[in-house]
């Protein structure tokens, strides 16, 4: 029926009327060899668990007209975990999905990725999947599981369905079908990170429970409090392309938002701020009332009643009045009281007409915690007969869930092993997303579709198909998407129309009209009396970038991912001020107890004093082989205020234990030493002489001189730019770069002996004073210099140099001198020190014939004791100049896109041919901000960088000079 | 018993040399003498020549020649490469390479020169005529086809020698 | 000829010819002492803790050492250049002396010899293991092969030390056994064991000291001997542009080449003296290596050490005149400063000043106390090693990277292995081999005689 299009490309040439009848004749025996061939790689391996993998590969009897081995085909689909949507594209090499890419047709996430969402394709193999239903510890057949499934649920007793929140109106639709079939059902939505404070002020303040569109991308000026919307909340993969659009700066627009965060722990969002303020919970509570009463008096409101501010809030609300109607003001706070209050300094500021929308409201985080308080409570008086779960994990994320026991029976649908699912009677295995069907409204009126990339590997079965089962009728849930998207999704004009499901299915995406709802304008202030914690020693808990609230924790990508401000891998920690620190006589490493348990203490400049910050999402033990027991759960600290989950705690109380606990960082030293690495300057000397800041270039470029001549190169010359404005540390590029190139995990112990194999890494660097540094980001992969310094050392000429300006290695004649590695003043190089494949000191992804299916084809996986390093994807270059080599023409611009390039939510990194003047990469390369790294060594980099401009008051002294905190070697 | 040579052996170096001179004056073939270490009046008048530092200098002169053009086809004609941006005739490295390979050529091929030309080798088999020679005996060996072996033995003990052994 | 009267007896005691024969060749007739068997014991367990670290090492992989992704070399070529270097000795000895018509190094270069080529042995095994893939070692030769050909890289630097270290071991040993060919024959000729007889007739080549031997070997010795001596000019040098071709701070300096060979002459020398002072002790050889041979020693030991120290301070004065940030970053902050302050000062004191001690007569004629300056400076000479190959790496251009090395047991063994299987070699030359080069010390012998 559908028809998948190869490639971005073809979609947008469109689809030829050849290419549809051939792909209508054969449609139905292609999905159906797909399966198959799918099948017959991956469940021959897996399903019999045999030693080896399968060597024998299946030969077409009639080649479907899609299918060509050894070459890739392209599927639109939709990741949602259930608390994450990212429209995706997969690719599928051979019948297996190896590779998630952001999808540029979406109007949500356009092209981006988040770090999970990139890792999300290893789930699929993990070997901590659920194989088949069981039976409190036996094995049963599916008609089993639903005959006695019925015969429980025709008892009449109470039944409780609790899911994360979902998003997908055909999962709704399966829903009400269930609900209806069992009038004693109740369907609650739960999630761990909730926001159901912001969904009741928008209740109180316009009788919808919405979370209102939010417009980074219109805002000239955002004032987050302790909101990451950068790194986890909510929608970040949205967020971070709006965000890095008003970061955008060139000559001909010197123009940028300017970003405020007051927040306590140093978050990704923060280190990318203008200007940071640290502060305690209490605090930033006071603040955001002082803000309040001074727009509401500017306004002409009632002010409320709260405590005095210590700090001085005049020129942030002097900022905010200036820009009314383009500004921004969020929290992260899940307390419907400043939520309300929130709310109301944007609307007294008339932002809800432009920066946040009512209208397309996000259809994330729909839990609301009252109604789950009601739940559990009800439940641990017994009143709940049967309790199905849904891919929830409660046990885990409560911190202990005894009223489960309370249950009568409990039946849990999901993917992987979790402690909920381990503790219930009846297990039922869901597909991983890449194996179902479903679709997604991540945002009023904005849908996308999920199709179905692989055969399900196990006996699994879609957890909305056991509901349809459940709810006693027949068809499938994949008939119901259909049905659903023909009848309810498509435009009156298209209802019925076979050809707009095809086309709809292909792009992955369809956006509906809505009838416009006015912008109100007209405020209520609400009845408020702050309120707010104790001025103590707080805790503060946040979802790292990394494991975010921990469903993924089996990932090993993902736990060896640095976290993007503390560089540290495989563990969580109690971040802490250095001021506080030092009063308490804490160094990094030690181990202190609260509240009875162990925790590693990290010191952390930006910590604000008085606070301590710890990340959720690890602690898990039953997660796998790879997530089992990494961290503390920091869940135990979560506890439900005035009925809303609070994600921080006061009066927290630290013992010494006099135990040290080694913690695994990709970077230990953290100042630039007053070198010239990341070149910075202010909006407004950026506007006065766009070489600001990057002066030392002009002296490199004056001073470079050469002994023989600079190569030249015919044809194609591929080099990159990193745009330091725009780039937000988030890691995609990290994780996405790791899935195309095999890049192997390599554990804790060896990150601690400094050899991690990524072959990007994002350097994280601090100046100023430790109490409140200025923060920078700089991806760093392989720069492929014309003059490298690592080609002219290697005595076997295992590493030269390309005709296309490539820094090439073959690892087959790689004999391991490490001369090269030491010769990289860059340090990009990587050194396999161990087999990494294999073998079961290194028992993660690589050592599991099911996660091997993962790997890339197209990549070799390399032997013990050879280099290697950064590609910039020569593979993919290949593959896209043997196309265009086919269709005997020249490659376009933007064509090629190396896996970093290709999802980057912020869309920071550019590649392109630098020989073409008109390609993007040139003129980027032509902008005053552009620099190399290191260039005063004239090894001629590839790569480019753009200075970093932030939108402040000029700071004193500037990069160049030696910083204040090089001194602070505490934490260096 | 017939034997061909006629030994005299001495047991200081001048004894050794006077005998040595008279005989040369009196103009007796002097067929070898064997020492325990080099007696350069020796060496220099007993009338053998050795050419082998000349030919170790034709073998380094070749050598520099061969080197040469070896890394030169293999670096520039046959498969040149982009090291770092240097072009494919680099030629200072090269010289590094030059020289220690011609040391290391001239070494071997003047090894193999010595040990054919002096017919040394593992365990040949050449005749010993005085054990003593190579401790603390000098010994001057007269053929007696060549000599008159009369007048030598009879010069040989005037100037010292300690015996005079037919062999 | 020689006039060696001005300097005074070279070999004392009025020895007769074959009284020197006897006196050098009597450890092969007499039984091993206790001390000898106890060293071959320790040396030989020493090599097999070597041994097993080696297995471990290629088995399981570079890994299992301290060194990472931004210090890629460690124990491994700090241990290999100071091999080298000791190595430098014997070459050093039997050159510059025979340029300089130094009669007296006839009574040392034998061992000085004995000692390059097991040193050099010992430095060959590092550059191996270290490599990643030790199994693929023969993609380094230049040969034409099923890779289009591919060839080699000639601007590498390793490529040039792998030809210069495969150069000076051949060379040096055939130096070595030149030297010893007659005295094989003195062996031969004077031994009563069959055994011996056979074994050192095998090797004598059947040597007899006749006037075209002597004439040849003489040629040949001259070949051998200029050939040497660019060889201990030019060895080291390549080996230090192992480090002054790269683009490290700290290693990128011109002065390098001149600065490794005196370095290598240096701890070369030094061994030298370690061992000499052991052997005429335990072999009452004080006659032949005379108070003054080792006196002559000492003062070169002095002069070197002045110039390594002019060395040093050169290196700091251009680090700083250099003005390039990273130069002084690691001189001053990561070497004379910083992490990594005490190997600094370790191979500043050693090397530098110590050595100055010698200037005093009382001191240099106190062997204890030579003996144990003899054995700092190679102390201080490892730590010179040290601080080139780690400091450089660990702190260099991005601190992002920084990263500090601590080496592990398996470095270390390997380290202790080398160790054993130098002790080992000089023990089995003790043994079987003429310490002193009969020929040469009869030869210098004859002033004595000519004299009374």
């Amino acid at each position: 029926m559908e028809k998948q299009w190869r490639s971005i490309e073809e979609f947008e040439q469109g689809i030829t009327p050849e290419q549809e009848n051939s792909s209508g004749k054969t449609s139905a025996s292609r999905r159906d060899f797909l399966k198959l061939f799918g099948f017959s790689v991956a469940s021959a391996a897996v399903v019999t668990s045999c030693e080896k993998p399968v060597q024998r590969a299946i030969p077409y009897l009639i080649k479907p007209e899609e299918i060509i081995p050894g070459k890739a085909n392209y599927y639109a689909s939709t990741f949602y975990d259930g608390t994450e949507y990212c429209s995706v594209v997969v690719k599928v090499r051979d019948g297996r999905p190896i590779k998630i890419e952001g999808n540029h047709q979406s109007p949500v996430s356009r092209g981006g990725t988040s770090a999970r969402v990139q890792a999300s394709v290893l789930n699929l193999y993990d070997d901590a999947r659920y194989k088949e239903p069981v039976l409190s510890g036996n094995k049963i057949s599916w008609d089993e599981v639903d005959s006695w499934i019925t015969s429980r649920l025709m008892d009449g007793g109470n039944t409780v369905l609790l899911t994360p929140t979902i998003i997908s109106p055909s999962t709704k639709e399966a829903l009400r079908k269930f609900l209806q079939a069992h009038p004693n059902a109740r369907w609650i939505q739960y999630d761990e990170v909730s926001a159901s404070g912001i969904r009741e002020a928008h209740m109180d303040l316009f009788g919808t429970s919405i979370i209102p569109g939010i417009h980074f991308d219109r805002a000239d000026y955002i004032l987050s409090f302790d909101a990451d919307f950068l790194g986890t909340w909510i929608a970040p993969v949205e967020f971070a392309r709006d965000y890095a659009s008003t970061r955008e700066l060139s000559t001909a627009h010197p123009h940028m938002s300017r970003h405020v965060q007051v927040e306590s722990a140093l978050s990704m969002t923060g280190s990318n701020a203008d200007a940071r303020i640290p502060v305690t919970p209490r605090e930033s509570v006071l603040m955001l009332g002082a803000i309040y009463n001074k727009i509401a008096g500017a306004t002409g409101h009632p002010a409320i009643f709260t405590p005095p501010s210590v700090i001085s809030v005049d020129d942030l609300v002097a900022d905010l009045l200036a820009h009314q109607g383009k500004s921004l003001v969020i929290s992260g706070s899940n307390d419907p009281d400043i939520q309300k209050l929130v709310a109301g300094i944007n609307l007294m500021l008339g932002n809800y007409a432009s920066t946040l929308d009512l209208k397309q409201s996000i259809q994330l985080k729909q839990g609301d915690d009252r109604e789950f308080e009601d739940f559990v409570s009800s439940l641990s008086q017994g009143e709940v007969d049967n309790l199905i779960m849904a891919n929830v994990n409660p046990i885990y994320s409560l911190g202990g869930f005894e009223a489960m026991k309370k249950a009568g029976f409990t039946a849990y649908l999901g993917s992987a092993l979790n402690e909920t699912a381990s503790a219930c009677q009846l297990i039922c295995p869901d597909h991983h997303y890449l194996e179902s069907w479903g679709d997604a409204e991540p945002v009023l009126g904005s849908y996308s579709l999920q199709q179905p990339c692989i055969h399900p590997l196990f006996n699994s079965r879609a957890w909305q198909d056991s509901l349809i089962k459940w709810a006693g009728e027949d068809g499938s849930y994949e008939d119901l998407v259909k049905f659903w998207w023909e009848n309810m999704i498509a435009p009156r004009e298209a209802q019925g129309n076979k050809q707009w499901w095809v086309d709809t299915l292909q792009a992955g995406y369809f956006v509906s009209a809505l009838e416009p709802i006015p912008a109100s304008t007209s405020y209520t202030p609400p009845e408020l009396k702050l309120d707010p914690p104790e001025s103590d020693l707080s805790l503060v808990l946040y979802s790292p970038v990394g494991l975010n609230d921990g469903r993924h924790a089996n990932n090993p990508w993902l736990h060896e991912l640095p976290d993007p401000v503390t560089k540290v891998c495989w563990d969580n920690y109690l971040a802490i001020s250095p001021a506080d620190a030092s009063a308490m006589g804490l160094e990094d490493e030690m181990v202190v107890t609260m509240d009875g348990i162990e925790v590693p203490v990290l010191i952390q400049p930006g910590q604000a004093r008085g606070t301590i910050s710890l990340a959720l999402g690890y602690g898990r033990i039953k997660a796998g082989k790879v997530g089992d027991g990494i961290g503390v759960n920091a869940f135990t600290w979560v506890r439900n205020r005035k009925g809303y989950r609070e994600y921080t705690r006061d009066h927290i109380k630290l013992e010494l234990t006099g135990k040290t606990y080694p913690i695994a960082r990709t970077q230990t030293h953290h100042t630039m030493e007053g070198r010239p690495i990341v070149r910075e300057t202010t909006l407004k000397e950026y506007q006065s002489d766009p070489s600001a800041g990057n002066h030392f270039h002009l002296e490199a470029e004056a001073h470079s001189q050469t002994l023989y001549p600079e190569a030249k190169f015919d044809g194609y010359h591929w080099g990159m730019v990193v745009d330091q404005n725009k780039c937000t540390g988030c890691n995609n590029c990290v994780v996405s770069c790791i899935a195309e190139n095999n890049i192997a995990v390599v554990g804790k112990e060896e990150v601690k002996n400094r050899r991690i194999m990524h072959w990007m890494r994002i350097d994280r660097y601090f100046s100023d004073q430790p109490e409140n540094p200025r923060v920078f980001h700089q991806p760093v992969m392989c720069q492929h210099c014309d003059n490298a310094p690592c080609e002219n050392v290697c005595p076997v000429s295992a590493t030269m140099h390309s005709n296309e300006g490539l820094n090439q290695v073959a690892y087959v004649r790689c004999i391991g001198t490490k001369y090269c590695i030491n010769n990289c003043p860059y340090r990009v190089r990587r050194f396999n020190w161990f087999k990494y494949m294999n073998n079961e000191k290194f028992d993660f992804n690589q050592n599991s014939d099911l996660s091997r299916l993962v790997l890339n084809p197209d990549v070799t996986v390399r032997e013990r004791g050879v280099v290697e390093k950064c590609t910039l994807c020569v593979q993919r270059i290949q593959e896209k100049k043997l196309e265009a080599k086919l269709e005997g023409r020249p490659l376009r611009e933007g064509e090629v896109q190396p896996a970093c390039v290709q999802s980057c939510p912020s869309g920071a990194l550019v590649f392109g041919n630098m020989n073409d003047p008109d390609s993007e990469v040139s003129k980027l390369k032509r902008e005053e901000r552009n620099y190399h790294l290191l260039e005063q060594l004239h090894t001629l980099p590839s790569i480019g960088y753009l200075t970093k401009v932030r939108n402040t008051e000029p700071v004193p002294g500037e990069v160049d000079s030696h910083d204040a905190s090089s001194d602070h070697e505490q934490h260096g | 018993m017939d034997s061909a040579y006629l030994l005299g052996v001495f047991d200081k170096e001048e004894t050794m040399l006077s005998a040595f001179r008279k005989m040369k004056e009196q103009e007796i073939e002097i067929e070898d003498v064997f020492t325990p270490y080099p007696v350069h009046e020796i060496l220099e008048n007993h009338g053998r020549k050795s050419r082998i530092t000349i030919v170790g200098w034709l073998y380094g002169f070749f050598a520099t020649i061969g080197v040469l053009a070896f890394l030169f086809y293999t670096a520039v004609i046959d498969w040149p490469l982009n090291y770092g941006g240097k072009p494919s005739n680099a030629f200072p490295s090269f010289l590094v390479i030059t020289i220690i390979l011609v040391i290391f050529s001239i070494t071997i091929l003047s090894l193999f020169t010595f040990s054919w030309r002096a017919n040394l080798w593992p365990s040949n088999k050449k005749p010993i005529y005085h054990p003593g020679a190579t401790d603390d005996k000098f010994v001057i060996m007269v053929n007696k086809e060549k000599a008159d072996a009369a007048r030598a033995s009879s010069v040989m003990k005037e100037t010292g020698a300690i015996e005079v052994i037919e062999k | 000829m020689y006039n060696t009267e001005v300097r005074g007896p070279l070999v004392l005691g009025n020895k007769s010819l074959s009284q020197i024969t006897a006196d050098i060749t009597s450890p092969l007739y007499t039984r091993p002492k206790f001390w000898w068997i106890v060293g071959l014991g320790i040396s030989s367990l020493m090599m097999l803790l070597g041994f097993w670290s080696i297995y471990v090492t290629i088995s399981q992989g570079i890994g299992t050492w301290g060194v990472n992704n931004t210090v890629g070399w460690g124990w491994a070529i700090i241990n290999f250049v100071w091999w080298i270097g000791i190595g430098h000795a014997g070459t050093a000895f039997s050159i510059f002396l025979l340029i300089l018509r130094q009669e007296w190094r006839s009574s040392i270069n034998r061992a000085a010899e004995a000692m390059t080529v097991v040193a050099v042995g010992c430095a060959a095994i590092f550059p191996a293991l270290h490599m990643g893939r030790i199994w693929d070692f023969f993609f380094i030769f230049p040969y034409p092969n099923t890779r289009g050909p591919l060839w080699v890289n000639y601007n590498s630097p390793l490529f040039w030390d792998f030809i210069a270290i495969s150069a000076y071991l051949l060379i040096s040993a055939s130096f070595w056994f030149l030297g010893m060919i007659p005295d094989f024959a003195t062996i031969r000729d004077n031994t009563t064991s069959k055994v011996k007889k056979a074994v050192y007739g095998f090797f004598a080549l059947g040597w007899r000291g006749s006037v075209g031997e002597w004439k040849r070997y003489e040629g040949l010795s001259y070949i051998l001997g200029g050939i040497a001596a660019v060889l201990v000019v030019s060895v080291h040098s390549i080996v230090s542009t192992d480090f002054a071709v790269s683009v490290e701070p700290g290693w990128h300096t011109t002065i390098f080449p001149p600065y490794f060979v005196v370095g290598a002459i240096f701890s070369g020398f030094a061994m030298v003296m370690t061992l000499m002072i052991i052997l005429r002790k335990v072999y009452k050889l004080q006659d032949y290596v005379t108070d003054s041979h080792l006196d002559k020693v000492a003062k070169i030991l002095i002069f070197v050490s002045l110039i390594m120290g002019t060395a040093y301070l050169t290196e700091i004065f251009l680090a700083w005149y250099s003005g390039n940030e990273y130069e002084i970053f690691t001189f001053f902050h990561n070497r004379i400063t910083g992490e990594f302050t005490k190997q600094f000062w370790a191979m500043f004191i050693c090397n530098a000043i110590i050595p100055q001690l010698m200037w005093f007569k009382k001191i240099r004629s106190n062997l204890t106390i030579v003996f144990i300056i003899s054995i700092l400076i190679n102390v201080g000479m490892w730590f010179e090693r040290f601080n080139i190959v780690v400091t450089s790496l660990s702190n260099n251009y991005l601190p992002s990277t920084w990263a500090t090395y601590t080496p592990t047991f398996v470095e270390i063994s390997m380290y202790l292995g080398t160790i054993g299987i130098f002790i080992f070699g000089v023990l089995l030359f003790m043994k079987y081999i003429p310490m002193i080069a009969i020929s040469e010390v009869k030869a210098v012998n004859k002033y004595q005689l000519k004299k009374k």
